[in-house]
């Protein structure tokens, strides 16, 4: 891309072929243009990171870090097998409190290397910087290991608020692409009973297998202990 | 003057509480617009232009609300009143006459077919930037200069698609990257750690 402002033309000695004129643009603008980049393709961030100092200055940028796909990151055991660019990016992304990086660390640290104090104060952060994933499974694992009421409320709460902005679904896409006939080294607790509605009134409580409809289910208690059921079938072991 | 009486004359008797209906895009996101102005556009009265002169000291004559609603820059000079419509042109040093003219086009044009569908409107960005690097880094310039988002947005884009799934080597040719800027020792550390990227 070889403009160059009419000012810089006309003043000075130095020969232009010798300028790198990359820097006539600001630095805010390449390190816009490297966001979009890095939301697209981390392979292509790379290439515009090792094409010149210009590009890799704007490309390493926080900005850039926090916005990157995760996308072709593989994911969770993989982890550990990742190239030496590909884990330092990975904690760059981190570092900068990229949501998906996040996810994708607690991820690890739970079912890989079974951290789970670790894994959800990663899941809770990831979920607080915005990813919607990162709350649907920290929602569901505080059902699963209800290691007490204020923690099985706290994840009733969770999902309820995922459930009621429509993304339950997708949450559900999510995980199971990733923990299809994966075998994980620790795997959430199965309460084997209902953890959140303890109602005897619950009239819903002794039919929710034959509820096709959930939409028609009112006891969001109940609601959460049947997504807990749905999260847990996503695991399948060898 | 004439259409200054008529706007006060308008602003007079309109009730306040209509400016919060009035809104605006203007760069990219929603301002208050007088309500008068709306009025007096759908009253058919003449629009206001104001002059745009460029590095070539080339006067252009634009319709006021086309640069307000694109550019962050000119909106601000318009409502602080640092604009004169009288007397003042806005010296645009840094911009030269063709890249003024085009720039003037993506706004005339986005003002008056916002209406267009979707495909259209991208058939017709895709033609605009259709021009050599140095005019698309010009463009560039520009749009960062008076701050016109949606424009800035579309030429990201469009150099993200450049980068695409191109190699190093690709990269350096299309940017014209003669002096990457690495030491020898660097350059070959990279291409140790990325063999596949060049």
């Amino acid at each position: 891309m070889a403009g160059s402002s009419k000012t810089n033309r006309k003043k000075g000695n130095v020969p232009i072929e010798h300028e790198c004129q990359l820097n006539l643009l600001p630095r805010d603008i390449w390190v816009r243009i490297a966001a979009k980049v890095a939301s697209n393709s981390i392979h292509d961030l790379f290439n515009m990171q090792v094409s010149c100092k210009v590009f890799l200055d704007a490309a390493s940028s926080e900005a850039v870090y926090q916005h990157a796909t995760m996308r072709v990151i593989l994911l969770v055991s993989f982890l550990f097998y990742l190239d030496r660019s590909k884990r330092r990016f990975l904690d760059h992304c981190i570092e900068a409190e990229n949501a998906d990086a996040i996810l994708r660390l607690g991820l690890t640290e739970y079912f890989w290397i079974a951290c789970r104090g670790i894994a959800m104060e990663l899941l809770a952060r990831a979920s607080t910087e915005g990813s919607v994933e990162a709350g649907y499974l920290f929602a569901m694992l505080l059902l699963c290991d209800h290691e007490d009421e204020e923690e099985v409320q706290r994840g009733v709460e969770m999902l309820e608020f995922i459930r009621t902005s429509g993304k339950v679904e997708r949450c559900r896409e999510f995980f199971a692409d990733i923990f299809w006939e994966r075998w994980v080294d620790e795997r959430p607790s199965d309460p084997r009973h209902a953890v959140a509605c303890w109602s005897t009134n619950c009239f819903t409580r002794s039919t929710m297998a034959d509820v096709n409809d959930v939409s028609r289910v009112s006891c969001v208690h109940r609601l959460a202990d049947y997504n807990v059921r749905v999260f847990l079938e996503m695991f399948r072991f060898y | 003057m004439e259409l200054l009486c008529i706007r006060q004359w308008i602003s007079g008797l309109l009730p306040t509480w209509l400016s919060a209906w009035c809104i605006k895009p203007v760069g990219g996101a929603l301002v208050r617009q007088e309500p008068e102005y709306i009025l007096l556009a759908l009253m058919g009265s003449p629009l206001k232009k104001i002059m745009l002169c460029s590095s070539e000291k080339e006067i252009f004559s634009v319709e006021e609300q086309v640069m307000v609603q694109h550019s962050v820059i000119i909106n601000n000079m318009i409502e602080d009143g640092s604009y004169n419509h009288e007397e003042s042109k806005i010296p645009l040093d840094c911009v030269d006459s063709k890249t003024l003219k085009k720039v003037i086009d993506y706004c005339t044009h986005h003002t008056h077919h916002h209406n267009d569908n979707q495909e259209d409107l991208e058939a017709w960005d895709a033609q605009f930037l259709n021009v050599d690097s140095n005019g698309l880094y010009d463009l560039l310039m520009a749009a960062n200069y008076l701050e016109i988002r949606n424009l800035l947005d579309l030429i990201y884009g469009t150099i993200k698609n450049m980068i695409k799934g191109k190699k190093i080597d690709e990269i350096r040719r299309i940017f014209n990257i003669k002096d990457h800027g690495f030491t020898p020792e660097e350059e070959e550390q990279n291409r140790k750690e990325y063999p596949h990227f060049y």
